[in-house]
């Protein structure tokens, strides 16, 4: 089980901003400095006030930004000296938006056909049973091959993209907030469905939520990031309960625990 | 207690219709509600079961082809249905405020908070620019955005969501209205930021004694700040009551699905699966033929009871109530899902 799935070494994001016509460039350190391992078959859970990095730190683990500095291996090898396809077939997203993620103008079908085609897969004859197997494993009734994005709702939409993520059977899912713009009913469901599929196919998942309770339902190690960095690192339980770092109290206290006898705010009567 | 305090908005038998190609969508359905002075009443549901369109309902600002129908909507007594639209802007911003989702797109970014916050009391008390000014320092402050001064000169863009969400709270509280709408505020908030703006307006209710009708679909912001609770789902206020009733002896079985389905820190293990709602939110264009919960109740539901067999209803309009207690309203849309309900509710109680 101690296999590292992912080895992130002292990574470094800068962007360069302009601040006017003559200024001189500014430099933003988005991720400063950040070095993490994730062993096979676990969930990382990223937490952190927006604008403090997660979001980018997820894209440099998928390789779609390089580094500044530092280095992200997946398995061994290095993400920005795979092929993009070579990639592809290892680390998959799901993103925040089921809404604006899935092309409107394309079936389910070939949405999910699509990263079979790219990837030149050779027996073409068996895409589609392919992806009806996938649609099954997310739950996506088989009539809706032939629907348009259009016609589905958030949490199948939400389906759709899982589906995609794992058409290629990749080892690592990162998930960028896969719940956030879905109701509660629909996110339990998709909660549900992550964890099941976690331990059907052996997948690692880098999970990024602002939503601390998803964090702590679904994760089995969490990292705080504050500003470019994490601050802590530690098993969720542990974490949750004996938070070191003050930004992690601080976060943990702001938890609106649903519970009206568990109020974090005192009402005067 | 609360039910001493004077009533500030009742709203009864509301229903919002809007016709679309297929028919006509019945946003809400006959519901009723009401807030008092001081107090805090969440309105809960999913998106789509017609929360937000309640609360511009209210304040009147629905969009032109909604109709709106009510037996009553009244604020302080006083019937909003008959005012004209030139009484009626005397009273919004004035009397009843709203507070929105996203406090980018509600404050406009051509002007600077000063001119902002200037408006409302310069549109409704008989100030001078130089008192109504120092009244909007004195409110920022109030809402913790000290020094005030240096801010007034600022647009919008300039501020962070939290300060800009502060200002509209700042803004909504000026005039010291008796209702404050609130439609999900601290939504588009990192956690540690809504906390802190939870906390300002509650401060803030307690001080200026404004009723609030807070809308939110999170069940943690709603279990830290309600004093009664209506949770509302396709067009319909299915259950309301005391905060404590609604999490503690939920009766309906949206409600109770609902609360399953919520990740509950220090409660759900690792190991265990959150609790689902099957089905999908039904449609809620034209009369509804069946029972709007048909075929959404949970397994050990369907164990216990058959789940709802009614195809036809007996009447749409006509409502089903229960009253657990004198606070605690359960709301059915058929015979039968109450006579289910009522077993249940027996059996929870036993």
């Amino acid at each position: 089980m101690s296999d590292t799935m992912i080895y992130g070494y002292d990574l470094v994001k800068e962007y360069s901003i302009s601040r006017g016509m003559f200024k001189p460039k500014e430099l933003l350190r988005a991720v400063g400095g950040v070095t993490l391992q994730v062993n096979k078959g676990e969930v990382l859970g990223l937490v952190g006030e927006s604008g403090c990095g997660k979001t980018t730190l997820a894209r440099l683990i998928l390789g779609m930004i390089p580094p500044t500095a530092g280095s992200v291996e997946i398995s061994g090898q290095n993400i920005n000296k795979l092929a993009r396809l070579e990639r592809a077939k290892t680390i998959q997203p799901i993103f925040q938006d089921p809404y604006s993620s899935l092309n409107p103008s394309k079936t389910i079908g070939s949405i999910l056909t699509l990263p079979l085609r790219i990837q030149r897969d050779r027996e073409s004859h068996s895409w589609e049973k392919r992806v009806r197997q996938t649609m099954d494993l997310v739950g996506l009734a088989q009539r809706m091959y032939n629907q348009y994005p259009n016609q589905l709702s958030g949490g199948q939409r939400q389906r759709v993209a899982i589906a995609r993520a794992l058409i290629t059977r990749p080892a690592v899912v990162v998930c960028d907030e896969p719940t956030s713009a879905l109701d509660v009913s629909v996110q339990s469901q998709i909660l549900n469905l992550l964890k099941d599929l976690r331990e059907e196919l052996n997948l690692t998942y880098v999970l990024i939520s602002h939503n601390l309770a998803v964090v702590q339902h679904m994760a089995t190690r969490v990292a705080v990031m504050y500003f470019g960095h994490i601050v802590e690192e530690e098993k969720t339980n542990i974490l949750f309960e004996r938070p070191k770092h003050e930004y992690t109290k601080k976060l943990l206290g702001s938890i609106l625990v649903p519970d009206p006898n568990k109020r974090i705010f005192n009402k005067k009567q | 207690m609360i039910d001493k305090k004077e009533v500030v908005l009742e709203v009864k038998n509301l229903s919002i219709d809007i016709p679309v190609s297929q028919g006509v969508l019945h946003a809400v359905e006959n519901i009723n509600l009401h807030v008092g002075r001081g107090e805090i009443l969440c309105v809960v549901g999913e998106s789509g079961c017609g929360k937000s369109l309640t609360s511009l309902a209210i304040m009147g600002l629905l969009p032109k082809n909604a109709q709106r129908t009510a037996e009553r909507l009244e604020l302080n007594k006083k019937d909003l249905q008959e005012l004209t639209e030139r009484q009626l802007a005397d009273i919004r911003g004035n009397r009843m405020a709203m507070i929105f989702q996203e406090p980018m797109t509600s404050l406009n970014p051509s002007f600077t908070i000063e001119n902002q916050l200037l408006e409302p009391l310069l549109r409704h008390k008989e100030l001078s620019k130089a008192d109504a000014r120092n009244q909007v320092i004195e409110m920022l402050e109030l809402v913790g955005i000290k020094p005030a001064e240096p801010r007034l000169r600022q647009y919008p863009h300039q501020l962070s969501g939290g300060l800009r969400q502060r200002v509209m709270i700042a803004m909504s509280l000026l005039c010291n209205p008796d209702l404050i709408i609130a439609d999900e505020p601290t939504t588009a908030l990192d956690v540690t930021i809504q906390a802190q703006i939870l906390e300002l307006m509650m401060s803030l209710q307690e001080k200026f004694n404004t009723g609030i009708l807070f809308i939110t679909h999170d069940m943690g912001v709603v279990a830290n700040i309600a004093d009664r609770v209506a949770v509302m789902y396709a067009g319909q206020i299915v259950e309301e009551g005391p905060v404590s009733e609604i999490f503690n002896n939920p009766a309906h079985p949206y409600t109770r699905g609902l609360m399953g389905c919520i990740p509950v820190p220090g409660k759900v293990g690792q190991d265990n699966h959150l609790g689902t709602i099957p089905g999908m939110v039904p449609s809620v264009v034209n009369d509804f033929k069946s029972c709007r919960f048909g075929g959404r109740w949970d397994e050990n539901y369907k164990e216990n009871f058959k789940p709802c067999r009614l195809t036809e209803m007996p009447n749409s309009r006509r409502s089903y109530e229960v009253n657990l207690n004198e606070k605690h309203l359960v709301h059915f849309c058929c015979d039968e899902c109450l006579h289910l309900s009522e077993h249940s509710l027996l059996e929870g109680s036993g």
